[in-house]
């Protein structure tokens, strides 16, 4: 392990409180089913993935467990990678048997929190991402790691975030606020039904503050809902709508 | 400021011939500020095993020491037309012993196993460098091979010259592109005789300055191969 890297974690008080909730409820479903491998995955680019999933691994390991982080969006194009660029070994090179673990899990500067970043861009992601060698990956992390959270591409466009769900042990969709039509959500939930994953819930993303405050009075008591309109400045706001990972979760 | 490609070592590629000529470029060099040479000949497979190149690396070094001059070690590769043509072994021909390689693709063409090639040297570990790509006609034609070489993670290096319109107007047209998008990471002076110093490098720098203001232009000519070499000399103290 070499070369740790740097996360910033500067987010407002009412996003702590949402991540905080969904950490709660992940620890919950996690208890019932022995859940460690979670996969996040969304419709579309641009929903805010790999924000969220950076910060639910954050809140875990704040809460004195064991996590590590694997960026498996190997499609992205590497110029919004500024991890990516300096730290160059990663998932690719041990899926193509170029690595081996010790080389590529990285060191952050959060306690308890590992990283394993998507490495060079490969010609065939979903061809790696679907060898034994990625499952092997996965059973050796459970070992050393409370929690395996994987940040992977959108599913509305490719097919890699359904093989790593079929993977894992569980698999959180997320949503961005008023731009995806529930037809293209509902294919998404199809392709990962179909995937067998279990899908853990719902998380639903950049909520804008005034209907984040509405939300959150509608759900929670009042109380909360006061203290949202006094911080409630925030760009982007993640929250777990419980009310979907409640029934999801229960079949 | 740091040079990161010249043809400085004497006697091994299109560069200087004499050690007389070396130490001409590395005063003007000098005088134009620069502090770290990474001298990068082209690669050739019979020069590099003969010891030649090292030999006369050597030769230079001692010149550079009289100006002051840190100086490294690399290569220039050529992507040529078959794969057999590469070398087998890059470890020794990376930047300064850095993990990075100065790669050069031909004017015209491209072969097609080019974006295989640098995958798999993404793979061993090292980070592809595309030598002046200003300067590659096939690569301004064809945007999605520029898009592609960028997606994988390759850095691009400019040279000063092509800033100032030394290598034509398509090359200068395209540099400014490729640096007003932020898609250039080093500009190097590519420097075959003392005019790459005394005529071009400072005039490149004042209009990079020009283009994208001087913070971002400082990056370019100096930080981002600081950082470069700075690795390497981690690498050297652990």
């Amino acid at each position: 392990m070499s070369n740790i890297i740097n996360l910033t974690n500067n987010i407002s008080e009412p996003v702590e409180e949402a991540l905080r909730t969904l950490r709660t409820n992940i620890q919950f479903c996690s208890a019932e089913k022995q859940i460690k491998t979670i996969c996040v995955t969304s419709c579309i680019p641009h929903e805010g993935k790999t924000m969220t999933t950076i910060n639910i691994s954050i809140s875990i390991a704040s809460a004195n467990k064991k996590v590590v982080y694997i960026d498996a969006d190997m499609r992205k194009p590497r110029q919004f990678k500024k991890i990516a660029s300096r730290y160059n070994a990663g998932l690719a090179n041990y899926l193509s048997g170029m690595a081996e673990l010790d080389d590529i899990v990285r060191e952050t500067n959060i306690e308890n929190l590992h990283m394993i970043v998507c490495g060079p861009k490969p010609p065939n992601p979903a061809e790696l991402l679907g060898t034994s060698r990625f499952l092997e990956l996965l059973e050796k992390l459970k070992e050393r790691y409370d929690y395996i959270i994987i940040d992977t591409p959108p599913l509305g466009s490719m097919i890699d975030a359904a093989i790593i769900a079929a993977a894992a042990d569980g698999t959180i969709m997320l949503v961005k606020y008023n731009t995806i039509d529930y037809r293209k959500a509902l294919k998404v939930k199809e392709q990962l039904e179909k995937a067998n994953a279990r899908i853990m819930g719902v998380v639903l993303n950049k909520i804008p503050k005034k209907d984040y405050g509405d939300y959150y009075y509608y759900d929670y008591n009042y109380h909360y809902g006061h203290s949202s309109k006094k911080y409630g400045s925030t760009r982007g706001s993640a929250r777990n709508n419980s009310k979907d990972s409640a029934r999801e979760s229960a079949d | 400021m740091i040079d990161i490609h010249c043809h400085v070592i004497p006697g091994v590629d299109d560069g200087a011939k004499t050690v007389e000529q070396t130490a001409e470029i590395l005063e003007q060099a000098a005088r134009a500020g620069i502090r770290t040479i990474i001298a990068t000949p082209h690669y050739s497979g019979e020069l590099h095993r003969n010891g030649t190149v090292d030999r006369n690396f050597e030769l230079a070094r001692k010149e550079a020491l009289r100006y002051n001059i840190t100086f490294l070690k690399g290569y220039e590769i050529k992507i040529r037309h078959y794969p057999a043509q590469m070398p087998e072994d890059y470890s020794d021909l990376t930047l300064g012993g850095s993990k990075h390689l100065l790669l050069e693709l031909s004017r015209d063409r491209v072969p097609s196993y080019t974006l295989d090639l640098l995958y798999d040297l993404q793979l061993k570990g090292f980070i592809p460098i595309i030598a002046h790509p200003e300067r590659c006609s096939r690569l301004e034609g064809n945007k999605q091979l520029f898009n592609d070489l960028i997606d994988m993670g390759c850095l691009m290096q400019v040279d000063a010259a092509s800033i100032i319109g030394v290598n034509g107007r398509g090359a200068k047209r395209f540099v400014k592109r490729i640096i007003t998008s932020g898609n250039a990471t080093y500009v190097a002076s590519d420097a075959h005789d003392p005019s790459g110093y005394s005529k071009w490098y400072v005039k490149a720098y004042k209009k990079v300055q020009k283009w994208i203001g001087k913070q971002k232009s400082d990056e370019l000519f100096m930080n981002n191969a600081a950082e470069l070499v700075g690795q390497n000399i981690e690498a050297f103290t652990h």
